[in-house]
């Protein structure tokens, strides 16, 4: 009896040991590596500040208001001018950027910012967090409610007034020390962040997206220019469908139609094609009240078209119920489908993956009878109440934002997606992206048709759940389009008195 | 002529069992394969051919295998993840065999009860307690720690251990320890010596559980920890863009997160197949 | 005698208790209020919210999926582990480190990984799922688009859940199989059974326990289980392959109504504490 038992602990007792062991060589490994970059690990004694001209106290003492350092020249090595005596802050930030490919000059720019703030605002150390793109926003929710959110923080989702109570209202006296103003940016980019008249967030950059479409696919259908309006989209869009399907490549389709259910994208393909016929979801007088407009002939307008492209010509893929936006992309790449609506800084991806500039093609959106009109996203800077609750770490904030939204960094970091501050947009960085690539002109070409979303904190639910339940009613043949949009009315109605 | 076939015959009969179970064996594990081997397929293409087109190709090369290693922090997160992973494993497998052994031998004030309460945590969807755990966490300051999140963990996977703990020690007659104790044992020698052995498969089944567990884990490094990172975190950052998903990544991520499970089982398995080798019934 | 073995069971007990007290007790609370997300304001409304949801039509079609999902995805794991584990037992087989390899991989890829990994796999336009149903003879010429249909849809996550959980099973199986004395199937050999009685009088009856708790740790975890629905469908064709969880999380994070969310936790609780009571009593007869 004793044999094999003996065995067994032996063998779990040398098996932990050598779990202990791996651990331990990796924590030396990991130890004698360089430490990462984006956590700043470097703190500041209290008693002296890496410049000359400083007096040594232990204890924050001097004003606020003075001798900062300049705000608009990025220079690494420290200035004279920098004899703040702060106390040492730590302040924590969160945001998406890790991860390579599309986040490559955010963390970039983190890094860089963390490199310049270490040379000439010792005294802050910052540490950046990072999560992923999808959850960021209930990861910041969670955080807020349990009242512990970051003290900065950059964020997507402008249309969600749900985390108006966790801002902090920013001030005319932080502004200028941040050092932007409301003529640094488009007024769609600054009225975004005001909420019942408090200015509660700073864009960082703005995010238009255009009309990529297959120029093989179409030119081979007899097809050489990109559809003026929306109704001549669906026409392409079934002249291809049916040219390439009666040559037996049943799998090309012609516009790729977003319906997904509780999915961002849903509602951001959709709201152009409503305002563009003149409809509107709902509105929101200045006294407050809302108004629920979706019963109207351009609402009626617009569901019609997508009941068109999905049932009756067939002409977008049949997974438009379910595929994420970008899988539109994966269908362009593999050229199974001609027109799909997307961002910029996805014509990149894809044409580093191999697919032929020549094949690019990528224009403004289709206009309306009534207007052309797109949907806005982008990412804005944030302060939090409930953690900035010293003069210190209020202070280390505002310097944050200032290197953070300087046009330098700025340009890095809205490389990304769209442009930033105005200011940004004349820097080198700007320029050459704006010379070397056309869409990136169809971006700034859009952002004049750019019709902001209701504000209202029942929105999101009403964008994500009723709206594409709305279309899935309709575009499935369970309700006619009126039906549809007027249970959608109800719906609204419903969610609004509740 | 007959001779060679009724022989064959004769020879399937005798084995048709085996040979039935080596059909059912292969089928399951082509059903159990086959949407990883795809996934294997797809993301050895090298990354000038289209993602998800073809399923060959003639070129295959691991450089986005290369691509994941390169992601900034996945030493970091490796090593964060197997540190708790570990650590949480082995706590919690300690505390489910002696709660597991309670369980089943003791009556005590409180025992039915406490089990439901026990089985009532898993009734509620996970997804309930990231608020109140954020907010807890936040209370002793352990956001962003080692010890915060395997609390998180040990809470989690605790229940099913204990249960599955106590199950298999109730299959062991008492009478061994009770023999063992009547020998000079303390009580925890004797659980130590005696039924520990005895219920091994079932004690490496649950630390295997343990450790999956907590290895594949993503919604609670993801709202628990701030800076630091787990794999699977940290890769979902990488993969998750918010134009495109990477879809190649996301493939090659699949594979290699699954590994340290697998080389776990690996070396695990002939234990809990084998159980104890030579007996002491009887 | 009795301080000495509280040793054993207490500091598991408290863990739980105290890790788990606070965030039930929270939900219990929450149900009651409704919190205005423009002021913060917890506002009491009684039974408001229960009330909305039990005369809600959605409720009962998460209820109805929730039911199928449970059953389906456990009677399912439970059979494919069963079966694997039986064949992995017998003696004669060889190449089993191999097999039990193979079988075990389902289980040790990530949840949100195995969710976008079905999703390419059932894509009708790229993904080979379809392919290999018409090489089955299944379906005959066009792809189905598995997401468009709710009956579809809920057909693919169960299969997909299936796929992940049945390793569990059959480990967990496998390791109560150990513990079933040799001697017994050699005194039925000897005794003249064949292999299908000795199964239906040795081994089912010897791994009852080892059954019983397995099948409802099971049926719990597919209860709760999440991701995976939430990454393939979200909810699925507008709304309809909601489970529990998934409807849970919507109403918390895309609703933003936390009122709602707690009551319907706490629905959902009550719902599974009446089962698996009456299931435990039934059981109680039985062992």
């Amino acid at each position: 009896m004793s044999e094999p038992k003996r065995v067994d602990r032996r063998k779990f007792i040398y098996a932990g040991l050598g779990a202990v062991a791996l651990i331990a060589i990796g924590a030396a490994a990991y130890v004698a590596m360089n430490p990462p970059v984006v956590t700043q690990t470097t703190t500041v004694p209290t008693t002296s500040v890496v410049t000359t001209t400083v007096p040594t106290t232990s204890v924050v003492t001097t004003t606020v208001s003075t001798t900062t350092s300049p705000t608009t020249s990025q220079t690494t090595t420290p200035t004279t001018s920098t004899t703040t005596t702060y106390k040492p802050t730590t302040i924590e930030f969160w945001s998406t950027f890790l991860g390579g490919g599309n986040n490559l000059p955010r963390e970039q720019m983190l890094n860089m910012l963390v490199d310049i703030l270490k040379n000439e605002q010792p005294w802050l150390k910052v540490e950046l967090a990072d999560k992923p793109y999808g959850e960021f926003p209930d990861r910041l929710l969670a955080a807020c409610l349990a009242k512990n959110p970051p003290h900065v923080a950059c964020s997507m989702w402008m249309w969600d007034p749900n985390f108006v109570p966790f801002f902090m209202e920013i001030t005319d006296e932080m502004l200028e020390k941040i050092g932007v103003s409301k003529e640094d940016y488009e007024p769609v980019q600054w009225d975004i962040n005001l909420w019942d008249g408090k200015l509660l967030g700073l864009n960082t950059q703005i995010d238009v997206m255009g009309l990529m479409w297959h120029k093989g696919l179409a030119n081979e259908a007899g097809i050489d220019r990109p559809p003026e309006t929306w109704e001549e989209l669906a026409d392409f869009s079934k002249k291809i469908t049916d040219y390439f399907h009666n040559k037996g490549q049943t799998d090309v389709y012609g516009y790729n139609l977003c319906l997904r259910y509780n999915h961002g994208n849903t509602i951001f393909r959709f709201m152009p094609v409503v305002w563009a016929y003149g409809g509107s979801i709902m509105e929101i007088t200045d006294g407050g009240e809302v108004k629920v407009t979706i019963n109207s002939q351009g609402v009626i307008d617009a569901v019609n078209l997508y009941v068109r492209i999905y049932q009756k010509d067939k002409s977008c893929p049949p997974t438009a119920f379910d595929d994420t936006a970008d899988q539109g992309n994966n269908y362009f790449m593999m050229n199974k489908v001609a027109y799909v609506i997307q961002h910029p800084a996805s014509v990149d991806s894809i044409l580093n993956q191999g697919f032929p500039l020549s094949k690019m093609g990528y224009d403004l959106y289709p206009k309306g009878p009534v207007r052309r009109a797109a949907c806005m996203g982008g990412w804005n800077l944030h302060f939090f109440k409930d953690r900035i609750k010293t003069k210190e770490e209020l202070e280390a904030s505002l310097v944050f934002a200032k290197y953070f939204l300087s046009p330098e960094l700025n340009a890095i970091w809205s490389k990304a997606l769209g442009p930033g501050t105005k200011r940004a947009l004349q820097t080198s960085i700007w320029q050459d992206e704006i010379k070397l690539k056309p869409w990136r002109r169809v971006q700034l070409e859009m952002i004049k048709y750019v019709i902001p979303f209701p504000r209202h904190p029942k929105w999101t639910e009403i964008a994500l759940l009723v709206i594409p339940k709305m279309l899935q009613s309709a575009c499935s043949g369970d309700m006619t389009t009126e039906q549809a949009v007027k249970w959608a009315e109800e719906q609204i109605k419903e969610k609004l008195k509740g | 002529m007959s001779l060679p076939i009724s022989r064959i015959i004769k020879i399937i009969r005798d084995n048709i069992e085996d040979i039935l179970t080596y059909v059912g064996l292969t089928i399951f594990s082509i059903f159990a394969v086959l949407p990883y081997y795809y996934t294997l397929l797809l993301s050895i293409k090298p990354k000038d051919e289209l993602p998800m087109l073809t399923i060959w190709t003639w070129r295959p090369t691991f450089e986005v295998y290369f691509d994941l290693l390169k992601v900034g922090g996945f030493f970091d997160a490796f090593i964060n993840t197997i540190t708790v992973s570990l650590v949480s494993s082995f706590i919690a497998t300690f505390l489910a065999i002696f709660s597991g052994y309670a369980y089943s031998r003791f009556t005590f004030f409180g025992k039915g009860i406490s089990f439901r309460i026990i089985v009532l945590r898993n009734m509620f969807p996970g997804i309930v307690f990231l608020i109140p755990y954020y907010a807890l966490l936040t209370l002793f300051g352990w956001i962003n720690t080692y010890q915060g999140l395997i609390l998180t963990y040990l809470v989690i996977v605790l229940p099913l251990a204990v249960w599955l703990m106590s199950g298999f020690i109730i299959t062991v007659p008492p009478d061994y320890e009770e023999q063992a104790m009547v020998d000079g044992c303390s009580r925890f020698g004797s659980i130590l010596r005696v039924v520990m052995p005895m219920v091994r498969p079932g004690i490496l089944a649950v630390f295997l559980y343990c450790f999956v567990m907590s290895w594949i884990e993503y919604a609670q490094p993801l709202t628990l920890w701030t800076t630091k990172k787990t794999l699977s975190v940290l890769l979902a950052s990488a993969i998750f863009g918010e134009t495109m998903i990477d879809w190649r990544l996301l493939y090659c991520m699949t594979i290699v997160i699954s590994f340290p499970s697998l080389i776990l089982f690996y070396f695990l398995q002939g234990y809990i197949r084998q159980g104890f080798a030579g007996g002491i019934k009887g | 005698m009795k301080e000495r073995r509280a040793q054993y069971y207490l500091p598991t007990l408290i863990l739980i208790f105290f890790l788990t007290g606070y965030p039930i007790a929270y939900v219990m609370v929450l149900t009651f209020f409704k919190l205005d997300m423009l002021t913060l304001e917890y506002k009491f409304v009684g039974l408001n919210n229960l009330y909305s949801i039990i005369t809600s039509p959605e409720t009962y079609i998460t209820l109805e999926n929730t039911i199928i999902w449970t059953i389906v995805t456990t009677l399912g794991s439970l059979l494919l582990g069963l079966s694997c584990a039986l064949m992995l037992n017998r003696e004669k087989i060889r190449f089993k480190s191999v097999f039990s390899c193979l079988l075990f991989i389902p289980y040790a890829i990530g949840y949100v990984e195995a969710g976008y990994l079905w999703l390419t796999f059932t894509n009708p336009i790229y993904g080979i799922f379809n392919h290999i149903l018409k090489g089955l003879g299944i379906i005959s010429t066009t792809n189905i688009s598995f997401f468009t249909n709710r009956w579809t849809a809920l057909g693919i996550v169960m299969l997909a859940q299936i796929w992940k959980h049945f390793p569990f099973m059959m480990i967990m199986l496998l390791a109560g199989l150990q513990s079933i004395r040799k001697e017994l199937y050699e005194a039925a050999k000897v005794d003249g059974a064949g292999t299908l009685t000795a199964f239906f009088n040795i081994t089912l009856p010897q791994l009852k326990p080892a059954l019983f708790l397995s099948l409802l740790l099971m049926l719990i975890w597919n209860f709760n289980s999440f991701t995976l629905v939430w990454v393939i469908t979200r909810g699925g064709p507008y709304g309809m392959t909601h489970i529990f969880s998934t409807k849970i999380y919507e109403l918390a994070f895309t609703s933003f109504n936390f009122g709602a969310a707690a009551a319907f936790s706490e629905f959902v609780f009550l719902v599974v504490f009446i089962i698996s009571m009456v299931y435990l009593r039934i059981a109680k007869i039985e062992v």
